[in-house]
């Protein structure tokens, strides 16, 4: 059986010492596609992403990628798997080369695939192969995300998760990151993408959800969601129409 | 003060420095990495330098031929003392702060432990043997082999620890892990996998560096100690989790204690360390090299 789903969060509750963060959080995301999850600071959104890269516990529920629970896995066995994520605050290798950085990036790999997969990473950031004796702390936080982007990349990912990689970023540059997301999507991968950049997001999900003080409020696809008076009244304080 | 006087506290100095740096890079790789303020690290910089004795009195074996025997036996004294201390330190404590708190104090008892082990075996006598202790003539600095010995070793040591973590995965994946342990993580790096063999890599550095004192000076249980101290100025100096910065600082302590010691007095030298401790403390809190 092929699933359709690469990632499915099965009504999933999260705490931090006994503090509910995650309350009864069902979502999945399609093989191939991009799933955009949206919500106002504090929401839950970075914990769910803690909990489906083995970063933190959950009390209930279940968390299925590519049709197998990752319940008690370890980050370094979910990343051998194919589930990569890109964290808030990107956690580059900060006095290590571009080059060094995207080499880690493939540490579970063979040498070949390695030297394949930079290869590929040049070709996609073409600014990184201009800079791949740059330190990864010296760079700007455009060039930053991008490194990020492409270091989770050489670990050859089936899914790919993204935390508000536009944060920070000067409007073309989050454009450009934008269609690189896209690009990606392209190229076959799944992407599960958690954004405060409402607008920007919706237009190029696939499908989103909504997050509010840890539950999820509303889905749908993304064009449709973005003309929903619900999230024009949240994010943007007027109606839809 | 003449050129050939220079040439000889500059070669003493560098000599001084260099083990500080195999030590302080040691204590570094449990410090910078994980988080283990070891304060019985210069004990087992003691035990290296008593298995070298050991071996060399009664063995007969060649002193340079007992470095990598130290360097293996304190290796696996490490991965124990991980298992049986550290790891559950790791599993029982909430956060990393926690963690390092305990650790300090686990380690203090360490060091009364192995220290007075040490006592009961071995006594409280300095011990000794002469190994090259003939004197060699070098461009008018008279130095004894046997310094020139462990200079050539710490030298090729730094040069080897130096080229495994900038040429290899492994090592570079350990550089990872001290500047961004999340990171190193997501990208697959199995951190806890790695903690315990960095843990009995910096023991093993201690050990080589004690075996090579005792082929210059005496040693007796409480050697250690001092040793403890400076590496934790030497890697305040160099910053927690650099190498190279560990290496540039011991080196540069090692000369300021050898011509500051010159020009005042012996006796001052713990002064000196700590005047360079204290100015860094104050005057760039982040290591000399941090920008
Ligand atoms: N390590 C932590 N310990 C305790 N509470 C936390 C921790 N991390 C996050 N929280 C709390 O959990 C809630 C959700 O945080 P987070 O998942 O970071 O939200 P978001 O990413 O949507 O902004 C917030 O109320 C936050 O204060
Ligand atoms: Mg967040």
């Amino acid at each position: 059986m092929t699933q359709t789903h690469i990632l499915e969060v099965r009504h999933l509750h999260v705490d931090y010492n006994g503090y509910a963060v995650l309350k009864d959080v069902s979502l999945s995301v399609t093989r191939s596609s991009i799933t955009v999850l949206v919500g106002l600071n504090g929401a839950g959104k970075s914990t769910l992403l803690k909990a489906v890269s083995g970063l933190k516990a959950w009390s209930s529920g279940d968390i299925v990628f590519a049709g197998t629970s990752i319940a008690g896995e370890k980050p370094a066995m979910l990343v051998s798997r194919g589930l990569l994520q890109v964290p808030e605050g990107r956690h580059l290798f900060p006095r290590m080369t571009v080059l060094e950085n995207l080499e880690l990036g493939g540490y579970l790999r063979s040498a070949r695939q390695r030297r394949e997969d930079l290869e590929r990473m040049f070709h996609l950031f073409p600014v990184l192969r201009e800079r791949t004796d740059q330190l990864g702390g010296t760079m700007s936080g455009g060039q930053q995300q991008m490194l990020a982007i492409a270091r989770a990349l050489m670990g050859s990912p089936k899914l790919l998760v993204l935390d508000e990689p536009s944060l920070g970023l000067a409007p073309l540059m989050v454009a450009e990151m934008f269609r690189m997301i896209a690009a990606i999507r392209d190229e076959g991968v799944s992407v599960l993408l958690v954004e405060q950049n409402v607008k920007q997001a919706l237009a190029h999900a696939d499908y989103a959800y909504v997050i509010d003080r840890g539950c999820i409020t509303l889905e749908g696809p993304g064009s449709e969601l973005a003309g929903s008076d619900e999230i024009h009244a949240a994010y943007f304080g007027t109606a839809a129409h | 003060m003449t050129f050939t006087l220079f040439l000889d506290l500059l070669a003493a100095g560098l000599i001084t420095g260099g083990i500080y740096a195999i030590v302080a890079i040691g204590l570094n790789l449990q410090y910078g990495l994980m988080r283990v303020m070891n304060i019985a690290h210069g004990e087992f910089l003691m035990l290296g330098a008593y298995l070298t004795y050991v071996l060399h009195t009664t063995l007969g074996l060649n002193p340079l031929a007992t470095l990598p025997i130290a360097m293996a036996a304190l290796f696996l004294v490490g991965l124990l003392v991980h298992r049986l201390v550290l790891r559950r330190l790791v599993h029982s404590s909430p956060n990393i702060d926690v963690f390092e708190a305990r650790g300090l104090v686990a380690s203090f008892g360490l060091m009364f432990v192995v220290q007075n082990l040490a006592l009961m075996v071995w006594g409280a006598d300095l011990r000794g043997y002469t190994y090259l202790a003939e004197p060699l003539q070098l461009g008018g600095v008279i130095m004894p082999h046997n310094r020139l010995l462990v200079f050539a070793v710490v030298v090729v040591l730094s040069a080897g620890l130096i080229a495994v973590l900038r040429f290899t995965l492994i090592g570079k994946a350990i550089r990872a892990m001290m500047q961004a342990p999340l990171g190193a993580q997501l990208v697959g790096i199995d951190t806890a996998r790695l903690h315990p063999w960095c843990f009995g890599a910096g023991l093993a550095l201690a050990g080589v560096a004690g075996a090579l004192l005792s082929m210059v000076y005496e040693i007796s249980p409480g050697m250690g100690e001092p040793y403890t101290i400076t590496a934790l100025i030497v890697i305040t100096l160099g910053g927690y989790g650099s190498i190279v910065g560990s290496l540039a600082a011991g080196l540069l302590l090692g000369l300021v204690e050898t011509f500051g010691m010159h020009f005042t007095s012996p006796s001052l030298k713990m002064v000196l360390s700590y005047a360079v401790f204290i100015g860094v403390l104050m005057f760039k809190p982040k290591g000399l090299f941090a920008k």
